[in-house]
């Protein structure tokens, strides 16, 4: 089977612990790290956004297939010092101040990176004036907030009176997630979307930046 | 129909039969009690005996909170080994009795705790001997327990809940391995997953019957360990996966505790919490393993998974207690919005009994005392039955 093939099915099986070896294969045989990525990552993990969306794949599934998808990231990342990543555009994304939530967040990272976006990940308890710096200093196309609690709700529309305070508001398209969202909320606080999975996430960044689908 | 007391309503409803009207039942943070207490004008204790488990910091309320809110379940718990619950490390951490470490997390208005560490992150199958267990044994665990129920039982009118169990087996999985490694897991290292499982079977298994034999005689209902099952739009592993990996573990607890527990009450019935978007295969799994009243029924998740259609489903099986929106409408909504909720709620639940109205989880302290009041109002202004 051709080296791109196995790839997009290691990563639909989630072997995690065959994927170094594939994806060095795959270079040795003068893949490019940038066509690794578009036509065996995107592809495979393609599938495994829409198994989980029909409830062919659940967690466990989708656990072990983006830690595959990491290694293979990972295993990418020394060779784009030679080669620039080609990318569809930037996002950035972290969790609300107060809220320390991450799994979801690193999924929609993980998918966001596979899916062709550059991603810059802050991580958990993010202050609005670090969002704000780190917008300054990235100028992402899209900026990801997270929050998974009610009580951490509210930190999502400080962030966003903080970005537009900043004077950053037009600068970027925001969109919010996590457990308690939904799009009423969305509407409430200003944000230009809502997704209520990684999947989604990545539709939704597509269409905001008029990519279509 | 002439008035009932508050437990003959409840056993009522639990038979699956129409009580008089809709039974009520309270479930709450630690620091939303005292916001309760203080506006009901009930003195407020700077700390409260842990409740359910340690992290969750919830509070079993007190029959004066349950009177004056016109609740009917009162509930009573198991306590943590030692008495205590958490233990403070350096840099202000907290351990609880599973050696789970948290830490304070301070938002805009409160706080709660979350992991900081995995005791197991990292475990194999030979390094769960010697973990470090909490003690059901511990005489601290029903310190007291016996003559509270026995107390309630005689001066209030109240139904009792026991909570037993102090982690569960899934759900303290989870605390002990990791989310993320967890579900990993269940794919590669599925005899790691059972000795892990069948570990916390055992001490589940213990903390319920030192449970049940201090207060089971004055017990109605038996809440086991909350388990989450699911996220909102859908459950954490296959309906396959549950019923080969999980489901035997559920069947061996409730089992073991519906025999003791029926020693001392015949009519006793056990409760089973899971948050999120449960599916028709894990609650038919839930059903056949013993379950008889599901909590705390989640409204915003998919609609195969909302309370209603468990009703139009399970519902002459299974009784349900919840369901009034703890994400939208107690934190956010008006009072009115509250009202229409717990009048809509009914109308969807109460018919042929088998409905005790709460909140979809724990109220916590950013949810307003009007809105709050007003739930316990409208159960007694629209829970009449017949239900129009």
């Amino acid at each position: 089977m051709d080296i791109m093939k196995q790839i997009e099915e290691n990563i639909i099986a989630g072997k995690f612990k065959e994927t170094e070896g594939l994806v060095k294969t795959a270079l040795e045989q003068g893949k490019s790290p940038n066509e690794i990525i578009t036509d065996a990552l995107s592809k495979g993990i393609d599938e495994v956004g829409r198994r989980f969306k029909c409830d062919e794949y659940f967690l466990p599934e989708v656990m072990t297939c983006a830690r595959a998808m990491s290694t293979a990231l990972a295993t990418l990342k020394p060779h784009f010092t030679t080669e620039k990543k080609t990318t569809i555009g930037t996002f950035l994304i972290g969790t609300v101040e107060g809220d320390l939530h991450d799994i979801g967040k690193n999924i929609v990272s993980m998918m966001m990176e596979a899916s062709g976006f550059t991603v810059y990940d802050l991580g958990i308890d993010v202050k609005p004036e670090v969002f704000i710096r780190e917008i300054r200093e990235k100028s992402p196309d899209l900026v990801g907030i997270s929050a998974l609690l009610t009580m951490t709700m509210p930190a999502q529309r400080d962030t966003i009176k903080a970005i537009e305070a900043a004077g950053l508001r037009d600068k970027v398209k925001i969109l919010v997630g996590g457990a308690p969202i939904d799009q009423r909320w969305a509407d409430e606080i200003g944000a230009d979307g809502y997704a209520e999975d990684a999947v989604e996430c990545v539709e939704k960044s597509k269409v905001l930046l008029g990519l279509g689908r | 129909m002439e008035m009932m007391t508050s437990r003959e309503r409840v056993l009522t409803a639990l038979d699956h039969r129409e009580p008089d009207r809709v039974p009520a039942s309270i479930w709450c943070t630690v620091d939303a009690y005292k916001m309760i207490r203080k506006n009901l004008g009930l003195e407020v204790k700077d700390r409260y005996p842990v409740g359910s488990t340690t992290w969750t910091q919830d509070v079993s309320a007190e029959e004066d909170v349950v009177e004056k809110l016109g609740a009917d379940l009162i509930r009573i718990n198991v306590s943590p080994p030692g008495g205590v619950g958490f233990r403070e490390i350096e840099g202000g951490l907290l351990v609880d009795e599973w050696g789970v470490v948290r830490k304070r997390v301070e938002y805009k208005g409160g706080s709660y705790l979350d992991i900081v560490k995995y005791p197991l992150e990292n475990a194999t199958v030979r390094d769960l001997e010697d973990y470090p267990w909490p003690d059901p044994a511990d005489p601290a665990v029903t310190d007291g327990l016996m003559e509270r129920a026995q107390w309630l039982r005689k001066n209030t009118p109240f139904a009792i809940l026991l909570q037993c169990g102090r982690g569960g087996i899934f759900e303290q999985a989870k605390y002990l391995r990791g989310y993320a490694k967890i579900f990993e897991d269940f794919v590669g290292e599925e005899e790691f997953i059972r000795a892990l499982f069948n570990k916390l079977l055992q001490i589940e298994k213990e903390f319920n019957r030192v449970g049940l034999e201090a207060a089971g005689e004055f017990v109605d209902v038996v809440r086991m360990s909350p388990e989450d099952l699911a996220s909102e739009n859908q459950t954490f592993c296959s309906p396959s996966m549950f019923k080969q990996i999980i489901l035997p573990y559920y069947r061996e607890s409730f089992d073991y505790t519906k025999t003791l527990f029926h020693r001392k009450n015949p009519n006793g019935k056990i409760q089973f919490h899971s948050c999120g978007a449960v599916s028709y295969p894990f609650m038919e799994g839930l059903l056949e393993a013993g379950m008889d009243v599901y909590d705390a029924c989640e409204v915003k998740v998919k609609e195969e998974s909302r309370p209603v259609s468990f009703k139009q489903k399970f519902g002459e099986r299974l009784s349900f207690l919840g369901a009034i929106d703890v994400q939208w409408t107690l934190p956010f909504g008006k009072p009115e919005d509250v009202r229409n909720e717990v009048r809509e709620r009914i109308k969807e639940m109460a018919s042929g009994g088998g409905y005790i109205l709460s909140s979809s989880h724990r109220i916590t302290p950013d949810m307003p005392f009007e809105n709050i009041a007003a739930m316990y109002e409208a159960v007694r202004e629209f829970g009449k039955y017949p239900i129009r």
